[in-house]
């Protein structure tokens, strides 16, 4: 595989890697015209079986991460674990989409009706139970631990009913005086605006105070009356 | 595309957040939701890798209450790589307004660059002319040394003149601001006789009528009767719930919504990418449900939630049916919706700006 595995969600040993190359290829096999590739949650394929000719396989596995997040959303406000996905087509095509051990999730494209009660089965019965041990078995790779990505400042509440006036007065005036914010007021005010976020976000009350205060008197004087 | 609910008097808004991976999109919802209150938001949903990287998409649900009327704002963010482009146009569909986020670091230039454009072509495979949405830009990442000067992010990405907001999306500045102003255009947009006529297919807006929602329902409890099924909606893509019979999942209806719609369309998109195969529809299998849906037209679909003794072939043949009768109801209402929100045109002007003002009470 072209893809390397820190792309992906886990790291096979190369004797797991043959388990599951041997896997998806016996699910491939019991199904009609079928193809049948693992995934991480994200997206990234890990190893295909019976490689389809003509489709974009990224694409379609980019897609399947999508879509089968948003099926697991749904599953959770039907107070279900999970769901399995199937995706029909007018010729009996069918895309599946199986979960396998809430770190990895099986694609199979293939021609046939009711494909998801015999998948179903088999995700049930011995081929199921080893591909989710293949899966468990793998390796988790270095995860660094992302900061929190919000820091909110606890501004006080002075600090912010001035803000709050000071954004209320400059929508008012947007509205009444479209005209009047020519390229040299935006720029001020975008100016002004930047000294107060970062005011605000350094924890400078006064001065975010002194700087809501300016600039209303400033946008007074553009704007009489 | 607006949604307008004469029977409930709701309006239902879809704004979206755009930009290069790594922006501060997901931030800036993060802080939104940090920030109102919880009777003015929903269910906050975010669909990540493990390592914050947005997957599909994500969601936030604001609400306000104005002049007798409920504003409901869908907040979406799209997911900035490149892997996942399939995703991104999707959740562009029916945008009201749309938030352009900078991220102002000086290296990350190019990539906003790219992410202009892409927004741009993306909208017109949409069949949506870019400079007919209304659109914010969010210079986010202003406490960074490496910051440019706003004069060159204007110069580099204000092409349309647009209201724009320096911002500090992980401490919050500027955010806000950001999107109460994209919230007031896309309802001004709403009270502009003519705006409608600028808008691509897949984005005008709907007005229903208290006879419309009583028509649909209908349709709907029929289904249920028929095919066995429990619960049944009927689904805009861009939207979500636009009617719905029996009894409801508990959990934020908004997020619901929204949740089938991306689901399904990104179902539709896989299934595209098959050469040749037309879409049918999905089924989601669960130990006690099976949810089943099916496009009605080339914005909604059906979908009905059963128990798992339900016979498939019996819930397929009543959708079948459904599908026709809920096309032409929807049919009538696409038709007469234009002549409608001209004449709430005045409604708009005259609760915009009280919208506007409650929601800044956050
Ligand atoms: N310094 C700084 N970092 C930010 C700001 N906004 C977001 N970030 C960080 O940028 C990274 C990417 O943000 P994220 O919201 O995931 O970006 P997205 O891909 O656009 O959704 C995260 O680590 C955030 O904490 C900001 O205003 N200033
Ligand atoms: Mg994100």
């Amino acid at each position: 595989m072209a893809i390397g595995d820190a792309n992906v969600g886990f790291t096979l040993t190369p004797q797991g890697r043959m388990r599951l190359i041997r896997l998806l290829d016996t699910f491939a096999e019991q199904l009609p015209q079928a193809s049948a590739f693992l995934t991480d949650l994200a997206g990234r394929i890990v190893e295909i079986a019976r490689k389809p000719v003509g489709v974009k396989l990224e694409e379609i596995s980019a897609l399947a991460a999508g879509c089968y997040a948003s099926t697991h959303q749904l599953a959770g406000a039907f107070q279900e674990k999970n769901f399995a996905l199937a995706f029909q087509h007018e010729d009996d095509r069918q895309v599946l989409v199986w979960p396998v051990g809430e770190r990895a999730l099986l694609v199979v494209l293939l021609r046939g009706v009711s494909a998801l009660e015999d998948l179903e089965e088999k995700m049930e019965g011995p081929l199921g139970a080893d591909l989710a041990a293949v899966v468990q078995e793998a390796r988790e790779p270095l995860q660094s631990v992302p900061p929190p990505r919000i820091e909110p400042a606890e501004v006080p509440p002075e600090v912010r009913a001035l803000e709050r006036a000071l954004t209320e007065l400059i929508m008012d005036l947007q509205a009444k005086h479209p005209t009047g914010f020519t390229p040299e007021v935006s720029s001020r005010l975008l100016h002004a605006r930047e000294d107060l976020a970062r005011a605000i976000a350094g924890g400078d009350w006064p001065r975010a105070g002194e700087l809501c205060a300016s600039t209303r008197a400033w946008l007074g004087q553009v704007f009489p009356g | 595309m607006a949604i307008l609910r004469e029977a409930t008097k709701e309006v239902i808004c879809k704004i979206v957040y755009h930009g290069a991976g790594r922006s501060g999109k997901t931030t800036s919802l993060l802080h939104m939701n940090h920030r109102l209150a919880p009777g003015q938001r929903g269910q906050f949903i975010t669909l990540e890798t493990p390592t914050e990287r947005t997957l599909f998409f994500d969601l936030l649900p604001v609400k306000v209450l104005a002049g007798g009327y409920s504003f409901r704002y869908l907040v979406f963010a799209t997911p900035g790589q490149e892997y996942y482009h399939a995703s991104r146009r999707l959740v562009l569909k029916g945008a009201d307004a749309i938030v352009f986020v900078v991220d102002s670091q000086r290296e990350r230039a190019q990539d906003n660059w790219e992410s202009w454009e892409l927004l741009e072509k993306n909208l017109k495979e949409l069949g949506q002319r870019a400079d007919a949405l209304p659109l914010v830009i969010q210079y986010n990442k202003r406490d960074l040394p490496n910051a440019m000067p706003l004069e060159e992010a204007e110069r580099r990405y204000n092409v349309r003149r647009s209201f724009s907001f320096p911002a500090i999306a992980r401490t919050g500045q500027g955010v806000y601001e950001t999107f109460l102003t994209a919230a007031k255009l896309a309802l001004t947009r709403l009270s502009l006789p003519g705006a409608e006529n600028a808008m691509g297919e897949l984005f005008h807006s709907l007005v229903i009528t208290e006879d419309d929602g009583d028509r649909l329902t209908k349709q709907l409890a029929k289904l249920n009767i028929e095919s066995g099924a429990t619960t049944s909606f009927l689904v805009e893509e861009s939207s979500g719930i636009i009617a719905s019979a029996g009894t409801l999942p508990a959990g934020d209806q908004e997020a619901l919504g929204a949740i089938l719609a991306c689901n399904f369309m990104a179902a539709q998109e896989l299934a595209g990418n098959l050469a040749g195969a037309s879409f049918a529809g999905t089924v989601q299998r669960g130990r006690q449900w099976i949810l089943r849906s099916m496009r009605v037209d080339q914005r909604r679909f059906v979908v009905t939630a059963c128990g798992r003794g339900a016979a498939s072939r019996k819930v397929r043949d009543a959708m079948l049916y459904a599908r026709g009768a809920l096309g032409a109801q929807l049919k009538m209402v696409d038709q007469m919706s234009p002549n409608r929100l001209r004449q709430a045109h005045e409604v708009f002007s005259s609760v915009t700006a009280i919208a506007v003002h409650e929601l800044g009470k956050a």
